[in-house]
């Protein structure tokens, strides 16, 4: 009978179910494992239980209801509004940062002097804190008192309120998030324009092709992991706006800038509806949740170009 | 080789480890204890105070400003006047405190003693949290006919009574004396609407006919400030929910007669501008850009200290009389205080003359007692005084009402803006606004 080829003593000793290495692997990664758990999965859970009661803040017996948060969600013309700013701010903001950002990116990339300065000079905005630069371009914007007003009066501009018009303070909050998070995706997209080959453009500039062919056909492509990355994060964080909000306008006027985080906070800690709160943002949750899988789906993040 | 890298893993391993456990940075409040410690008692009237009671109990609250050091000298005080006490105290800001607090009444680590503003107390009542101190107004505690009745109906939900006035202020009407006499009007108080309005659409100025005035009338912000509307809907007779808090009161014709006049004056003479927070509106007024104001006690160094020739006075007489709104913060007893008899005390003590007076001259506040009005001390202060004479005229906004916030700000406030910025009458907000509020009422 032949013998199997296996190692003397094989038949006696049994392989460890976790290798050493993965044991390892575990041992680094508990740390991060226990605070996620604690401080994202408990709480998403607790969120949940909470959205299902009757839960102001300082209820002792909070009042199982069911789905009657989320139905009285769907009635709420306040939560709507606050979706279709969000929405609004999005559309505003993303392809924004995400243009400015390609556009600088290419330009610092042809290597003209003063790119490694101009680099960090866009990048500033992105250091210092939102609620910071939010407080500064209040008193910028400011339609009485500010600079904007002052020179766009003496440019015979017309006078707009601004952060006061309805009309025009998600205008005002749009661009200022756009001169904030530009700087960010720069980085990204720089350091990724950075690592494509110039043989690529080489061969091309021998085929014939000019530089908008270029463009297109071999920096765009070679570019989609990081455009990607930079597009879900630019959309994230679109969807979560809540600090240049609640420092800017607190979300008015007349609840013109009012996106579904800050209607969130109004909600949980202003009216103390815990409940309620929770539900808006579970729904919210489900909402980026999808957004982020269609964005991937739709471009494609598996495939390597 | 090997040994030196796991040696350096390790170390770092170690440095992250002992970041995150570090001690947390001092706190930026004061240690919890009243300061100075060896503070003398003062030498005051102590009839009707029990100075051999005995507890210790914990005290929060929000005076994180310049009011601070003049707390800390009245609970210092209080300390050493009564031997068998102590008080320990937390001074942070308001949100900090109010975050703070209501997972506090869940966890049992809740303060005997907590500094609340009246717009939040209907709200802790209903969550069980006060405790009713109705046997503190009597003849041997404090005598409510030396309050005015707006801070007894600040303090009363469901007619019982849940603390004692901090402090409790009015908002009235500052004018800028230079302006008005360069527009060739007298700087005197307007006494009537008539007259105010006059002065008002004088001093709104738009010379370049933009539309926007390079100098308004009046400055006023609709949000993160004291409002102007209660005064104004009282002065011709409306209201904005009926005595017990059940029935909204927006749509009342006194009501609405009032937000159309005042809100065609703003959409139409644009007197004012809309959109201000309250500090962006003491700026304005500060600044020269506007000849009047609405606001507190709390600006009045600001505007000295800018050097404006200003004159406070009270809100002109609408065809109903003239009302301000009151407003302030209260002591509020925590119902499963052990130490309910020493709560007292303090309550008690810091509406006597010493502490009222010492409060009133050092913040620049008037004393929370009506009798103290006459006081010479508070009379030579031209500001505290103008502050004083008015709190018989204030009433309490929207007392008794649980869902304060949610009511004010999400219902009462935009459907007057709606009127202000010209996009609906008074009628049609009002009235779907009366409909709305009615509905949150019921469910409280």
């Amino acid at each position: 009978m032949a013998q199997a080829h296996m190692p003397a003593g094989a038949g006696r000793t049994r392989r460890p179910l976790v290798s050493a290495q993965a044991r390892a692997a575990w041992l680094f990664m508990a740390p991060s494992l226990l605070l996620l758990i604690a401080f994202v999965v408990i709480p998403i859970f607790q969120a949940a239980w909470m959205a299902l009661h009757d839960w102001e803040l300082a209820d002792l017996n909070p009042a199982f209801i069911g789905v009657k948060n989320f139905v009285d969600l769907m009635d709420d013309g306040r939560f709507w509004n606050a979706l279709r700013n969000t929405a609004v701010y999005a559309v505003g903001v993303v392809p924004g940062q995400i243009l400015l950002a390609l556009f600088f990116a290419v330009v610092l990339n042809l290597r003209l002097r003063g790119r490694v300065f101009f680099r960090g000079l866009f990048f500033l905005p992105v250091l210092v804190s939102f609620a910071v630069e939010a407080i500064v371009w209040r008193y910028l914007l400011d339609p009485d008192i500010g600079f904007v007003a002052y020179y766009s009066r003496l440019a015979g501009l017309p006078h707009i309120q601004w952060l006061r018009d309805p009309d025009y303070a998600m205008t005002a909050v749009i661009l200022i998030s756009i001169w904030r998070w530009f700087g960010f995706n720069l980085v990204i997209l720089l350091a990724g324009l950075q690592g494509i080959s110039q043989s690529y453009y080489e061969a091309a500039e021998v085929d014939g092709a000019n530089n908008v062919q270029q463009f297109w056909q071999i920096t765009l492509p070679l570019l989609r992991p990081s455009l990607l990355f930079a597009l879900v994060n630019a959309v994230i964080a679109a969807l979560q706006a809540f600090d240049q909000i609640y420092v800017l306008t607190r979300g008015g006027p007349m609840f013109s800038t009012e996106t579904i985080v800050a209607y969130i906070y109004r909600q949980g800690f202003t009216n103390f509806d815990m409940g309620y709160a929770s539900a808006a943002a579970l729904v919210l949750f489900l909402l980026i949740f999808v957004v982020t899988i269609a964005q991937l789906r739709l471009l494609r993040y598996q495939e390597v170009p | 080789m090997r040994k030196g890298h796991l040696l350096v893993t390790l170390l770092m391993l170690f440095a992250l480890l002992a970041s995150a456990c570090a001690a947390p940075a001092a706190p930026a409040e004061a240690p919890a204890a009243a300061a100075p410690a060896a503070a003398a008692a003062p030498e005051m009237d102590t009839t009707g105070l029990n100075l051999e009671v005995a507890g210790n109990f914990s005290y929060w609250n929000g005076f994180t400003s310049g009011d601070r050091p003049v707390m800390e000298e009245n609970i210092a005080a209080f300390d050493a006047l009564y031997p068998n006490v102590s008080v320990s105290m937390d001074i942070q800001p308001w949100d900090s405190l109010l975050s703070k607090l209501l997972p506090s009444l869940r966890s049992g680590s809740d303060p005997d003693l907590v500094t609340l503003d009246a717009s939040l107390i209907a709200q802790y009542v209903k969550a069980d949290a006060l405790m009713p101190v109705d046997d503190l107004w009597t003849e041997d505690g404090l005598d409510p006919a030396l309050f005015s009745e707006g801070i007894q109906n600040a303090m009363t939900v469901d007619g019982e009574k849940y603390g004692a006035p901090v402090i409790y202020f009015t908002t009235l009407l500052y004018m800028n004396n230079a302006m008005f006499e360069e527009a060739g009007l007298p700087a005197t108080c307007p006494a009537d609407w008539d007259e105010w309005i006059d002065a008002l659409l004088t001093l709104t100025v738009d010379e370049d006919g933009d539309g926007t005035p390079e100098q308004y009338g009046m400055s006023w912000g609709d949000h993160a400030a004291v409002s102007i509307w209660p005064s104004l809907v009282w002065s011709n007779g409306g209201d904005f929910v009926n005595a017990d808090a059940t029935q909204s009161m927006l749509d009342d014709p006194k009501t609405i007669e009032a937000v159309q006049k005042w809100g065609d004056l703003i959409s139409q003479d644009k007197i004012l501008g809309l959109g201000l927070a309250g500090d962006e509106a003491d700026v304005l007024f500060q600044t020269g850009k506007a000849a009047m104001t609405v606001s507190g006690p709390w600006v009045t160094t600001l505007f000295t200290d800018a050097g404006l020739d200003y004159q406070i006075c009270m809100m002109p007489a609408g065809p109903a009389g003239a009302f301000t709104q009151g407003a302030g913060v209260f002591f509020t007893v925590n119902k499963n205080t052990q130490a309910k008899e020493a709560v007292y005390e303090l309550m008690k003590f810091w509406q006597s003359d010493w502490a009222q007076l010492n409060w009133s001259a050092k913040t620049g506040f008037p004393p929370t007692r009506l009798d103290l009005a006459e006081n010479e001390e508070v009379m030579s202060n031209a500001l505290v005084k103008a502050f004083a004479d008015s709190m018989p005229y204030a009433r309490t906004y929207l007392p008794g009402v649980v869902e304060y916030s949610k009511i004010n700000d999400d219902i009462i406030v935009p459907a007057i803006l709606e009127v202000a910025r010209g996009n609906m009458t008074a009628e049609e907000s009002l009235t779907a606004a009366a409909a709305e509020m009615n509905k949150v009422l019921a469910e409280q």
